[in-house]
């Protein structure tokens, strides 16, 4: 029997229970369902992955840092007491071991290396909005050019670029509090109120004070010291879909930041020191290599490509948690075509039996229940496939409006995974198919012709 | 030619043992019409099975065409019933669901025969039945004696040397039942094909160049009905 003829026959069988095929079919769609939206969710995550992080880290840059904890990469618990060190520095309500000027000297040292900008932590005792009287505290950071901003007003300099000195761009969230929109307050100044680390005089120094103005140079001396820094707002950073920075920090100009931080921490143990600092590679150099150097003087670092990593990673886990989800309705609709077909074989006994007494062969039996079962893989995956694509569309514009990523798509079709994964659940099928499709096979004809 | 040397069957094991068929030795002319006759249970069936290559024989050999079918492989013998048998069964066994000619398709679709060619011998056998005008209804919708004509198209379709016809009148009225009784002696006669009928029907059997009567397994008569034809 002819390969195409078997196919038309198998196909003609199945027309002839209709009801009986699209329910078998259908507990496979199921599965093709589940499966077909779990291939479209990583493709549209990896897609809206890579357009993030190519519109916003460049591919240069390297993110170093002392403590592993930064990258979640270990180190000890944050809680709790610590042994002291004056290595260390507060950030977020936690502990970091942090960079120093000869680890900074030593990325400068590190071949391939172009620059290297510690991040500046300025710990303002608190800032006002000009025209607002309530003050207000948050981490005041310094702007990284190699990570892009998106603005829900005013500008931001291109890729690479530094704002300027006595530029401040303030988060939306922080224009959303105060009730304002980010457009009235691009141009509005925003103060830094500074203070000073109290540092504790010496003996001697008290003396010497004393001596030389009595006890007006003394409280002189021990007096805070504190001073107020004005900016003026250049941007309003969005709560983006493809930005990083929707981070709840001020950010001012790296030289700006470097100053403030410098009087801040002046005469402390925290002086000159730093949680991260960003390199930028020199565009022969491979930041994977430059990273191993690192990695080799107790530094951690990570690359542009670590953070697509990390990020594929999420994807990758939360796709396969959808798939084996698919897979299980998968292995539950093989029970169903086995069944489907085992009642199928026993119905058709007398139709079985007269084939094979005509002269087909057991093997040509066995394909043609075979191909039923294929065609009812292929028709559930159609059916599955379309209606992931039908829902998918529907969906598309909601999923996105919640996970506020923009006109980024998140389920994204492609046609070449869908095809492969029709034929894989063909191939499913005619495993299933199999079991039955033997056992129409081996029937004996004159068993089945018995008509007394 | 058909040729039957000492041919036994038997089912079971040891002590269950039952002998079905029991030294049958006969040859039959190719041409000729042949009925089997005999009681049910007497073997006639079985008799029909094993010459026509649906079951196997115990022992003794069957020469078809100086074929011995005895020694041939599965395979083989699937093939040999594809090209050289044509079958008709009491229950016609024709597909309801499915066309007179998707019916008649069925043994040219095993021999691989090409779809054009396929068509044009349908038709043929469909007319020479008188069904051809029926070739795209359903089966469910002829009437028990069309679906006899149907299942004989089938059989004759192929052009096989021998017929088998297992009672075929056996569900039908007398009336439709002679009507296929002429169709299945005609096709003898123009064809050339051997036609041996199993039946218990008397005067059926009559109709045939010769009868060959079982019992137990044996045979117990073999008959001439008319003048011509040859042991």
């Amino acid at each position: 029997m002819k390969y195409i003829d078997s196919v038309t026959r198998a196909g003609r069988s199945l027309k002839n229970a209709k009801a009986r095929t699209i329910l078998t079919a259908l507990a496979i769609a199921v599965g093709a369902f589940t499966l077909t939206l779990a291939l479209a969710a990583g493709t549209g995550a990896r897609q809206y992955a890579d357009r993030l992080i190519q519109s916003n880290i460049d591919p240069q840059s390297v993110i170093v840092a002392k403590d592993k904890a930064l990258f979640g990469e270990g180190g000890g618990p944050n809680g709790g007491m610590k042994e002291y060190s004056t290595n260390t520095t507060q950030f977020g309500g936690r502990d970091f071991k942090t960079l120093t000027d000869t680890d900074l000297q030593h990325i400068t040292d590190t071949p391939g290396v172009a620059s290297v900008s510690p991040m500046y932590l300025v710990n303002a005792q608190y800032f006002a909005f000009e025209g607002i009287k309530t003050k207000y505290t948050a981490d005041v950071s310094a702007y990284d050019p190699s990570v892009r901003a998106e603005t829900a007003a005013g500008t931001i300099p291109e890729l690479g670029t530094q704002i300027g000195d006595t530029d401040i761009i303030v988060p939306q969230s922080f224009i959303e509090k105060l009730g304002k929109q980010p457009a009235d307050m691009i141009g509005k100044t925003v103060t830094l109120h500074l203070q000073k680390a109290l540092t504790q005089p010496s003996q001697s120094e008290i003396e010497a004070a004393f001596a030389t103005g009595g006890t007006q140079a003394v409280q002189d001396l021990l007096k805070v010291e504190s001073k107020d820094v004005t900016f003026t707002i250049v941007a309003v950073s969005a709560k983006s879909s493809t930005s990083f920075s929707a981070s709840s920090a001020l950010f001012i100009a790296q030289s700006a930041a470097k100053d403030l931080s410098d009087y801040i921490t002046k005469g402390t143990d925290q002086y000159h020191k730093y949680i991260t600092a960003s390199v930028k590679v020199k565009s022969d150099a491979t930041p994977s290599v430059i990273k191993d150097d690192l990695q080799k003087r107790d530094l951690v670092a990570r690359t542009a490509r670590d953070v697509q990593d990390v990020l594929f990673t999420i994807v990758t886990i939360i796709q396969s948690i959808v798939i084996v989800f698919g897979l299980l309705a998968l292995i539950a609709s093989v029970f169903g075509i086995i069944n489907t077909q085992y009642i199928s074989v026993l119905e058709r006994t007398r139709e079985i039996g007269l084939m094979k007494a005509l002269g087909m062969r057991g093997r040509h039996v066995r394909r043609l229940f075979q191909l039923e079962a294929a065609w009812i893989g292929m028709l559930g995956g159609l059916i599955g496939s379309l209606l992931a694509l039908i829902v998918g569309v529907a969906i598309n514009p909601w999923l996105s409006g919640i996970m506020s990523i923009g006109e980024n798509r998140i389920l994204v079709f492609e046609l070449l995974p869908t095809i492969g994964l029709i034929a894989l659940l063909v191939i499913i099928a005619m495993v299933a198919g199999w079991f039955p499709a033997r056992k129409a096979a081996k029937l004996d004809p004159i068993e089945a012709l018995r008509t007394e | 030619m058909i040729e039957l040397r000492s041919v036994g069957k038997v089912y079971g094991k040891k002590e269950h043992l039952f002998t079905a068929l029991n030294d049958i030795t006969f040859s039959i002319e190719s041409g000729t019409s042949v009925a089997i006759v005999g009681k049910s249970g007497s073997g006639k069936s079985t008799l029909m099975h094993v010459m026509s290559g649906l079951d196997r024989i115990s022992s003794g050999e069957i020469t078809i065409d100086d074929q011995n079918i005895a020694q041939l492989k599965q395979h083989e013998l699937d093939r040999f019933r594809a090209e050289k048998i044509g079958f008709i069964f009491q229950a016609f066994f024709v597909q309801a669901n499915e066309t007179c000619e998707q019916n008649v398709s069925v043994p040219l679709e095993i021999r691989d025969i090409k779809k054009a060619e396929r068509k044009a011998r349908v038709t043929r056998a469909l007319e020479r039945v008188g069904l051809g005008d029926k070739a795209q209804q359903k089966a469910k919708n002829l009437s028990g004696g069309q679906k006899q004509r149907l299942a004989v198209a089938r059989a004759i379709v192929g052009e096989p040397r021998i017929i088998f016809a297992d009672e075929p009148t056996g569900n039908l009225d007398t009336q439709t039942g002679e009507q296929i009784e002429d169709l299945l002696f005609a096709l003898n006669k123009d064809s050339g094909a051997t036609l041996i009928i199993v039946t218990h029907d008397n005067e059926l059997a009559a109709r045939c160049d010769r009868q060959i009567t079982i019992r137990d397994g044996k045979i117990v008569e073999d008959s001439l009905t008319r003048e011509g034809a040859t042991v």
